[in-house]
Order: structure tokens, then sequence, then C-alpha cells
């Protein structure tokens, strides 16, 4: 299976909101893995989401990214990547670094609500505009 | 482990089956996408989530779009 779809912060939020920015995440989620495919989540995201939102959201944020068998996978910050998220994080946020070195690493699709942050380092057709 | 089954298919997917290499693989792979699929819409469903089938398949033209746009600057 490959990594298809990169979720940034932004979209770990929306999925977090209990709204139709929720529905909208979750189901390319669905999407994603009925195609055999996985959605990545940065590390560098995912924590800066879990930093954001209360006690129950972080259990929630948790149980996407980390379940068996489920429609995601982890992205660590391998040593392998460190050139790449550093390269970036001159103009992005360590967690939108990581997240545009993973969707370029893996030849995927950003998901994010804020795809002008990323104009310095992925092209508009790198970027689903959620 | 493993255990030996006898089972009724409609003839149209034993027709399918009769073509394939190893039908036990293929069965045993297609029952787990579909354990898989369902186990997502589940832990979806206990966030809060009602997907659609609907919904997920316009949410896969939306992703196949910006794929497509993708591979046409590429071959550009």
């Amino acid at each position: 299976m490959s990594i298809r779809l990169v979720l940034d912060t932004s979209a770990l939020l929306a999925y977090l909101a209990g709204d139709t920015r929720s529905l909208d995440v979750g189901e390319l989620l669905a999407s994603v893995e009925e195609n055999g495919d996985l959605t990545g989540i940065p590390v560098a995201c995912l924590i800066a989401a879990y930093r954001q939102v209360e006690a129950q959201h972080q259990a929630k944020l948790l149980q996407l990214a980390e379940g068996d068998d489920g429609p995601t996978v982890i992205l660590p910050i391998l040593a392998a990547d460190a050139a790449s998220v550093a390269e970036k994080v001159l103009r992005l946020d360590l967690d939108r670094a990581q997240a545009a070195a993973e969707t370029l690493k893996h030849d995927a699709t950003l998901a994010t609500y804020e795809p002008a942050a990323y104009a310095a380092c992925l092209d508009e057709d790198d970027i689903l505009d959620l | 482990m493993t255990r030996k089954l006898s089972i009724s298919l409609p003839d149209d997917v034993a027709e399918h089956l009769d073509q394939v290499d190893n039908a036990s693989a293929y069965i045993t792979e297609a029952i787990r996408m579909r354990r898989k699929r369902e186990h997502t819409r589940e832990m979806l469903a206990g966030h809060g989530i009602q997907v659609t089938d609907e919904g997920v398949a316009a949410a896969g033209e939306r992703l196949r779009a910006v794929e497509e746009r993708r591979r046409q600057r590429r071959v550009a």
C-alpha cells in the first residue's frame, strides 16, 4: 500500500471539528482506503494538532493515527528526511515543513485548509484545497 | 491455521473465481478489505462522522482530479 494522501495540521483539526469539515476529511480517508492506499499523518502535524485540542479530541486524534489496521499511518521524521524537512523549515513552521516534505517524498497529495501557506514548497496540483 | 469451507456463490462470482490462480487467497483478500473498510467506517462513526457511499465517491473524484492535474503538468 502506498501513501496517497497526507493530512496536515489544519486537516487534522478539521477532522475533529464536528461539522461538515469533519465529514470532508472522513470521506477522503475512506476513499483512499477503499482504493487500497493509505493516508499519512506527519508526526509533527499530529503533535501540533494534539496540543491545540481538548482531551476528548486528543483521544480521537490518537485513535485515528495509531489504530492497527486503520486508514492512516504516522509518518516519522527519519534521519534520511532531515535535510528535506530542514530546508523547508526555513520557510514554514515545522509541522507544515514535514507535511510538504512527506507530500513530495511519497508523491502524494496534501489535504489542507491552508493551501496558500505551502506556496513556497509545493505546486498547486500537489494540494487538495479542502 | 486454515479451515476448509463449502460455500455457495452466484454463477457470475463462481465464474470469476474459476479464472483466478488462487481462489482461496482471492476471497481472503476480498474479505479482509471488506473488514478493513467496515472497521474504518465504524471508527469514523464513533467519532461522529457518518460517511456515505456517495460522499466517499465524490471525495475520490476530487482527489483524482488533483492527481490528474499533477500528471498533466509532468507530461507537459
